[in-house]
């Protein structure tokens, strides 16, 4: 069921993006797993087209939030206003109360608004003058970023980047890619004759489904074993946490249902983990002096665990 | 060099000194000379065309063997200058006896003493100016100093390749020689030549590549022999094909050749034509023509008839007249068969478009209904029904499994099929390819499709059946461990060969170069 | 083999055959076309889909240091190559421990990297080699070279392919006891690390007003969303910022040469330099009157404190040559408004003049806070306001000899 649920978004999802198979695929895992995504990638490489793509596939609601310096985080929440007509306070509704929210440039809003949205992300409701408001389900946050050495941007924090189940990196088109966006768009906008090709609902009950896939005990081991081997590696100064041990179990599950597998293989972790992991690691200032990239460190890493079994 | 040394594998992929590509490719070489050689032979003298192809094939090719053979074991050994001379001269000896014997004398009954006699009594003979004997004694001669030059040769791909243009020139020779004078041919010679070729240059590029800088990592096994003979075989066969073809049809091409060339020329003659008439007639036009002039008008006049005749007689040859009238008599059902087709195909082609018009819009519809009903209302009540059946069936599955297959034998059945795998993995261990603890079996599967290149889809279904049940689920049939046990029985067999065929070998060589640490393997 | 004389050969050979009606020549023609004609489609795509790719574990390091190099070559369609060598181009100062694993070349202190490789379809190899940082400097490996041919060898071919990677090697950092420098300035004992300075030109964020706060600061569309008082927060600044001034110059007079030990040492001390600012907390930026290879222009480098600011500092020093592109007082006075205001100019120099004491005084009119270091045999004068360092090279060399 999963499978062909994934097939038909990442045939729908595909009527707009080009290609990318993996980054449509891992779009898919997050939203099983109810996770959140960092887009981090050079601009114009269809972020948010990803983003509106995948939210009108599955008929979910979906806004925009440009961040500011400037950002408050009552822009992000909503806030309770006085209506002198009617004399009450009345909630406005922020623009995370959405079911697919895009937070576009996260890094240049002050760590104050991120916080509110990263809250927000993690317990799924808002509390605004002492009223909670969840959240409504399936709750999926695609934040991007800038390149950290402008002046003006406020990095997120290791803690808060952990809340992010997966980075996924789109790339540049291939050159047929590039060519084929051309003559897609040359007369129409695929995106807005999108139809949704599955519901909030049935999404909801397809990550219970993900929930039953299984993963054998020695799996389990080798997990843990490989989130482990990354707070033990001397070029990383802040491995993975249990919470992205967490992430890489429920991401391998996911995997292998979006591959029409009710169970998990060791190679849906080692699929995985590059997304999961990378994006969560510090590694330490002589390994980055000396050129080194959390990727490689991960595919090493990964390279070095062994696998369970026979023989 | 001592014999202990001659008999231990000193260079890497050598065995006993030797290496087998160097070895293929003198022995290919051997083969290319012997090609041209032997139709040289018996194009010689009567007495030389009566020797079978086989035979004189077969003993030149003895003579430069021994030959080549006996000076490299006398280089080997390091024999004094005078104890080779002598061996050489007794073994040289031997060979003309030998030689005289099976081309000669092959279906007489000759002693020791007249084998001896003879050629003295014919060189003595002054009628016969050039006896059969010297020739027969001068090829083994030839032979034998071709089998030692080869011997002192180093074996390169430069030096195959000029044996092989100096066979192609000895071939081109002997074709206008002989085959023009005396209607020989060489028969299947030339195709065993080029085979010859093609082994030797690609053994012999194949051996100097473990001297170069970077090559004593690589390493060259039994598929790549297999590959070379295949590759080797292959154009050869094409060659042979193609090569018979056009030489069958030989007339043929010629008239299409001398065709050709008619055509052309009635092409020429078509252009020229028209431009020498008019420079005719404006000459014959103006008056007060000096003769020099007029007389180069007639000798036009008669160039313009000779052309013409020309023409005609190589119309009649190539049958353009023919064609001609044909073409002339069918021209207006031709018209009417052309316009017919080009009507039929615009046709077709806009009833073609039409339909697929229809199809897509029918698609496009059928999507949206469907994408319809599911946004409406009775979504849930389907995905609630859909997820009953589901439940239902997969309740009749299991009992019905349950009937056929316990659940205590499936998981023994389980334990069978990883039991298998290990088996495999303890092979491919023995094998010098053990799978690095942190490759999962998916990742393996090449290395193990390598190493059984016969058994890809046995290992393929091995592989496929653990995966399942160490990760996934327990095995539904019986079928599914029968068809593990079959595939592992065929993996084994070869796994025992090439194990036995190993403990033969010193070296083992590796599939990668990579140079990973080798841990101990645990068994979870 | 050329194969236009083979096939000219070839075809006179047919026509020969055909015109005489011998069916060996045409037979053998025939033959030698099939043959050459599968050995020059097998040559002309002996290369296609094949890839080079090197895997560096390091790719800057400094001297001394080890890193893994692996070499990956893979053949990713049906036809096998029987033959492929590869050369890759590779400088000495960053070969692999063992010298000899490179084959010589005729440019100096650069080898060749060859391997020889023979490859089925879908094949692919790797190889490993332990590489050693020899010295200073910015290396390129490659584009590599592939040379294969077709299986019966005929016919060869050659094909580049990039791209080009660098391996950098930093300058060598010296103890942080060679410096010594006084407890003032620029790393004293002040801890006073984050003196803020409020940068009215970017702003960071409102927050709710405060009765000290000025009107000038109220944001009003905030205001206007939330119905209370907001005003501006504007980002920090440290003033605590620092610019290395580098001068390339070994000798007084620059036809006299260059003092290729002096410009080492040199650049190992502002390595140091940049070094410790940054780890004290500094904001480092960098300037020297030299430049980087291939190119004429002398460089300048941001003061930054970003993680990535010491590697960029380090591959500039790693880059510097010993062409000086201007004379360094006017190196000085033409820069000096580019250097933020506040900032401490350490400058370093191995040739001290009196043009050059006159241009710190300047400097220091200017308000510019200077610390110079140099490394002349005679010592400098005394110039009030001026932090002067003297660390004479010959000195170092003579107790390097005796120690």
């Amino acid at each position: 069921m999963i499978a062909e649920v994934a097939r038909r978004l990442r045939e729908n999802v595909q009527k707009v993006i080009v290609g990318k198979d993996d980054a449509i695929n891992l779009a898919l895992v997050a939203v099983l797993c109810e996770g959140h995504i960092l887009l981090e990638d050079v601009p114009g490489i269809g972020k948010t087209t990803l983003a509106r793509a995948l939210a009108a596939s599955l008929g979910c609601s979906f806004r925009r939030i440009q961040f500011t310096p400037d950002l408050l985080p009552s822009d992000v929440t909503g806030l309770s206003w006085f209506n002198q007509k009617a004399q009450e306070f009345e909630f406005r509704a922020g623009p995370v109360m959405s079911q697919v929210v895009l937070a576009d440039e996260i890094n240049r809003a002050t760590p104050r608004t991120q916080s509110a949205l990263l809250e927000a992300m993690q317990e799924r409701q808002v509390t605004i003058d002492g009223v909670t408001h969840p959240l409504p389900r399936p709750f999926l946050v695609m934040a991007t970023q800038n390149p950290v050495e402008l002046e003006g941007t406020f990095p997120l924090p290791e803690a808060q980047i952990d809340r992010f189940l997966l980075r996924i990196l789109i790339g540049y088109p291939s050159e047929a890619e590039e060519g084929q966006i051309l003559e897609r768009f040359r007369q129409a906008d695929p995106l807005s004759e999108l139809q949704s090709v599955t519901t909030p609902e049935e999404i909801q009950q397809l990550g219970s489904e993900r929930q039953e896939v299984r993963v054998e005990v020695s799996l389990r081991d080798y997990i843990v074993r490989v989130a482990r081997a990354t707070r033990k590696n001397d070029e990383i100064q802040l491995g993975a946490s249990p919470r992205a041990t967490m992430a890489l179990y429920q991401s391998s599950q996911a995997w292998a249902a979006i591959q029409g597998r009710d169970y998990v293989l060791p190679d849906d972790i080692k699929e995985m983990a590059p997304h999961v992991l990378t994006h969560r690691l510090m590694i330490s200032p002589q390994a980055q002096l000396r050129g080194r990239q959390p990727s490689e460190l991960i595919a090493d890493i990964v390279a070095s665990v062994s696998v369970p079994v026979e023989g | 060099m001592s014999v202990h040394a001659l008999l231990s594998e000193s260079e890497k992929g050598t065995y006993f000194g030797l290496s087998p590509w160097r070895e293929l490719a003198l022995l290919m070489l051997v083969g290319m000379e012997i090609s041209w050689v032997t139709p040289w032979f018996r194009s010689l003298t009567p007495a030389t065309y009566a020797v079978s192809p086989v035979r004189g094939a077969l003993i030149l090719a003895g003579i430069m063997l021994v030959s080549l053979w006996a000076v490299r074991l006398m280089d080997a050994v390091r024999l004094r200058m005078r104890i080779r001379q002598g061996i050489t001269l007794g073994l040289l000896l031997v060979g003309v006896l030998i030689g005289l014997k099976t081309l000669l004398y092959a279906h007489e009954s000759v002693g020791l003493v007249e084998l001896l006699n003879r050629p003295l009594r014919s060189f003595t003979d002054w009628r016969t100016i050039i006896p059969d004997e010297l020739v027969i004694i001068l090829t083994v001669l030839v032979g034998w100093w071709r089998g030692i030059s080869l011997a002192q040769e180093r074996v390169g791909p430069m030096v195959v390749r000029d044996h092989f243009v100096i066979g192609i020139f000895m071939y081109i020779v002997f074709a206008i020689i002989n085959t023009l004078l005396t209607g020989e041919t060489p028969g299947g010679f030339i195709f065993i030549f080029i085979f010859c070729a093609l082994l030797a240059m690609a053994s012999a590029r194949i051996s100097v590549l473990s001297t170069l800088r970077g090559g004593s990592l690589n390493v060259f096994d039994r598929r790549w022999f297999l590959g070379v003979l295949f590759a080797s075989a292959i154009t050869v066969g094409l060659a042979l094909f193609f090569g018979d073809f056009f030489s069958n049809y030989l007339l043929w091409i010629a008239s299409i050749f001398i065709g050709i060339v008619g055509l052309l020329a009635i092409l020429l003659w078509g252009i020229i034509s028209p431009i020498l008439a008019l420079v005719i007639r404006l000459m014959n036009s103006s008056a007060g023509t000096p003769i020099l002039l007029q007389e180069l008008t007639d000798q036009l006049e008669q160039l313009l008839e000779m052309m013409e005749t020309f023409s005609q007689r190589m119309a009649d040859v190539i049958g353009a007249t023919q064609a001609m009238e044909t073409l002339a008599r069918w021209a207006p059902s031709i018209k009417g068969i052309l316009l017919g087709v080009v009507i039929i195909l615009v046709v077709g082609g806009i009833l073609y478009w039409l339909a697929f018009q229809i199809w897509k819009e029918r698609k496009r519809r059928l999507i949206r209904e469907d994408q319809q009903s599911l946004l409406v209302s009775g979504a849930f009540w389907d995905l609630l029904r859909a997820a009953l059946r589901r439940q239902w069936e997969e309740l009749v599955n299991n009992l019905g499994n349950a009937v056929d297959f316990r659940r205590q034998a499936r998981l023994r059945a389980a334990a069978r099929v990883r039991q298998v795998y290990t088996d495999l993995m303890d092979l491919c261990d023995d094998l010098g390819h053990p799978r690095p603890d942190a490759q999962t079996p998916l990742e393996f599967m090449p290395d193990l499709e390598a190493l059984f290149p016969e058994q890809n889809q046995a290992v393929k279904e091995i592989t496929q059946a653990y995966l399942k049940v160490r990760y996934g689920e327990l095995p539904e049939t019986r079928a599914e461990v029968d068809e593990v046990e079959s595939a592992w029985n065929l993996v084994d067999i070869i796994g025992k060969e090439k194990k036995a065929v190993m403990k033969q070998q010193k070296n083992k060589p590796r599939l990668s170069n990579i140079k990973d640490v080798q841990k101990p393997r645990s068994k979870l | 083999m050329r194969e236009n004389r083979w096939l000219v050969v070839l075809v006179m050979l047919l026509i020969f055959g055909v015109i005489f009606r011998i069916d060996l020549l045409v037979a053998l023609s025939t033959a030698l076309f099939v043959v050459l004609g599968v050995a020059t489609w097998w040559r002309k795509h002996s290369l296609d889909k094949v890839t080079y790719r090197r895997k560096f574990h390091y790719i800057r390091g400094f001297p001394g240091e080890k890193t893994r190099l692996q070499v990956e070559v893979e053949n990713r369609k049906l036809l096998p190559i029987s033959w492929l060598r590869t050369q890759d181009p590779w400088s000495r100062a960053v070969g692999p421990e063992d010298d000899d694993v490179l084959a010589p070349s005729h440019i100096p202190d650069r080898g060749i990297l060859t391997n020889v490789f023979s490859l089925r379809w879908f094949e692919r190899t790797r190889r490993e080699y332990k590489l050693m940082f020899r010295k200073r400097g910015i290396y390129a490996a490659g584009p590599v070279r592939l040379d294969s041919g077709d299986l019966f060898g005929f016919y060869e071919k050659t094909k580049e392919i990039g791209p080009t990677e660098y391996l950098t090697v930093f300058p060598e950092l010296l103890p942080r006891s060679y410096i010594e420098l006084p407890a003032e300035d620029p790393f004293g004992d002040r801890r006073s690390r984050r003196r803020l300075f409020e940068d009215p030109n970017r702003p960071m964020g409102v927050r709710a007003y405060h009765p000290e706060d000025s009107f000038r600061r109220v944001h009003w569309p905030a205001t206007a969303r939330t119905g209370q008082l907001q005003v501006k927060v504007f980002q920090p600044t440290s003033g605590q910022v620092m610019v290395v001034c580098m001068n390339v110059s070994t000798f007084s007079r620059h036809w006299e040469g260059v003092y290729p030990e002096l410009l080492e040492h040199l650049i190992r001390l502002a390595a140091t330099l940049v070094n410790q600012g940054l780890q004290e907390g500094y904001k480092v930026g960098l300037i020297a009157n030299g430049c980087l290879a291939h190119a004429d222009q002398p460089f300048r480098i941001q003061p930054g404190r970003s993680p990535k600011q010491l590697s960029h500092l380090l591959e500039a020093l790693a880059g510097v040559t010993s062409v000086v592109t201007a004379q360094f007082e006017r190196f000085l006075m033409r820069e000096a408004p580019r250097i933020p205001f506040g900032a401490t100019m350490v400058i370093l120099t191995a040739v001290t003049s009196p043009e050059l004491a006159q241009t710190v005084i300047q400097l220091k009119k200017h308000e510019r806070r200077i610390t110079l270091i140099s490394l002349a045999e005679e010592p400098l004068p005394q110039i009030p306001g001026i932090t002067c360092l003297h660390r004479p090279f010959k000195k170092l060399l003579i107790e390097n000899s005796k120690g």
